[in-house]
């Protein structure tokens, strides 16, 4: 590949990968060949020096979602964050074997809380449903009132299950990200 | 070396010859893969995720040979963060060596 070529894939592949300031980046690229040639190096021994641009996209691309990721004035996205999560583990797949025992583990926690907000929820919904049944064939105001509070009571319970899980959730996402980001040091390939 | 661990002290490279002087880009590329060998593109990410960081200020300065380099230099923030790193390396790298070469004591 001589210096256009390396340039114009660099910045194709940029492009598709969503990144901005191509230019910018493009211009430390072309600097990189200027500089090269003044000490008399050959452009496809440069390029092929620097590696494949398809590959330097992705880091450009990898920084450019981390670093949207920490803006906290943007509203925090479940699936934006699960996107750079499955990038951050495709960058680097040893990570995944590391993480397969705790994170199965802290998926189990999760997975169980959402299983018990869910029956927090559906509990609620059966007594109403069942309590309205009941109603029609005649309870005492006595048992009534205590089906509705009870009821008033899960479907709170449920409502603080669900925010409680959401924190959770986000939070132990923000954590792997932040983890898998800082073993990405380690591992991004050649 | 295994390429994994090299990655791994790769900023911390760029930040220790970067806070010796200023460099531009070509001339730090050279620098590091006299040592390191590496694949050169992806020392330019890291320059400019640094620079995003504020570890780095950058300046445009003329040359005699030709164009305008693009120079990097190291600021305040940067400095402290390649002194945090730097310790953090040694101390790991003494932890390792303890237990490599334990066997051939």
């Amino acid at each position: 590949m001589n210096k256009n070529e390396f340039i114009l894939a660099l910045r194709s592949a940029l492009q598709k990968n969503g990144v901005k300031d191509i230019d910018d980046i493009a211009s430390d690229y072309e600097e990189h060949f200027q500089q090269a040639k003044i000490q008399g190096k050959n452009e496809d021994e440069v390029s092929r020096k620097l590696g494949t641009p398809e590959v330097i996209a992705k880091a450009y691309e990898t920084d450019s979602m981390v670093l949207q990721m920490k803006d906290t004035s943007q509203p925090f996205k479940f699936t934006f964050a699960f996107k750079v999560l499955g990038r951050l583990i495709v960058l680097a797949p040893f990570n995944f074997l590391i993480l397969l025992i705790p994170g199965s583990i802290i998926l189990a926690i999760v997975v169980i809380g959402w299983a018990l907000t869910m029956v927090t929820g559906a509990s609620a919904l059966a007594i109403v449903t069942t309590g309205l049944q009941a109603n029609l064939i005649n309870l005492s105001a006595w048992v009534g009132v205590s089906i509705f509070s009870t009821t008033l009571a899960l479907f709170g319970l449920t409502a603080i299950f669900i925010l409680g899980m959401m924190l959770i959730t986000k939070s132990i996402v923000v954590f792997a990200i932040n983890y898998l980001r800082w073993n990405l040091k380690f591992v991004l390939q050649k | 070396m295994n390429p994994q661990f090299k990655k791994g002290i790769l900023e911390l490279c760029v930040l220790s010859v970067v806070s010796r002087k200023d460099y531009y880009g070509y001339e730090l590329v050279e620098e590091i893969s006299k040592v390191i060998e590496i694949s050169e593109g992806t020392l330019y990410p890291i320059l400019r995720r640094l620079t995003e960081e504020k570890c780095f200020e950058t300046y445009l300065q003329e040359s005699n040979e030709g164009p305008s380099r693009k120079y990097y230099k190291i600021t305040k923030l940067g400095k402290e963060f390649c002194r945090e790193q730097s310790k953090q390396w040694n101390e790991f790298n003494q932890q390792v060596g303890q237990l490599i070469d334990k066997d051939r004591r």
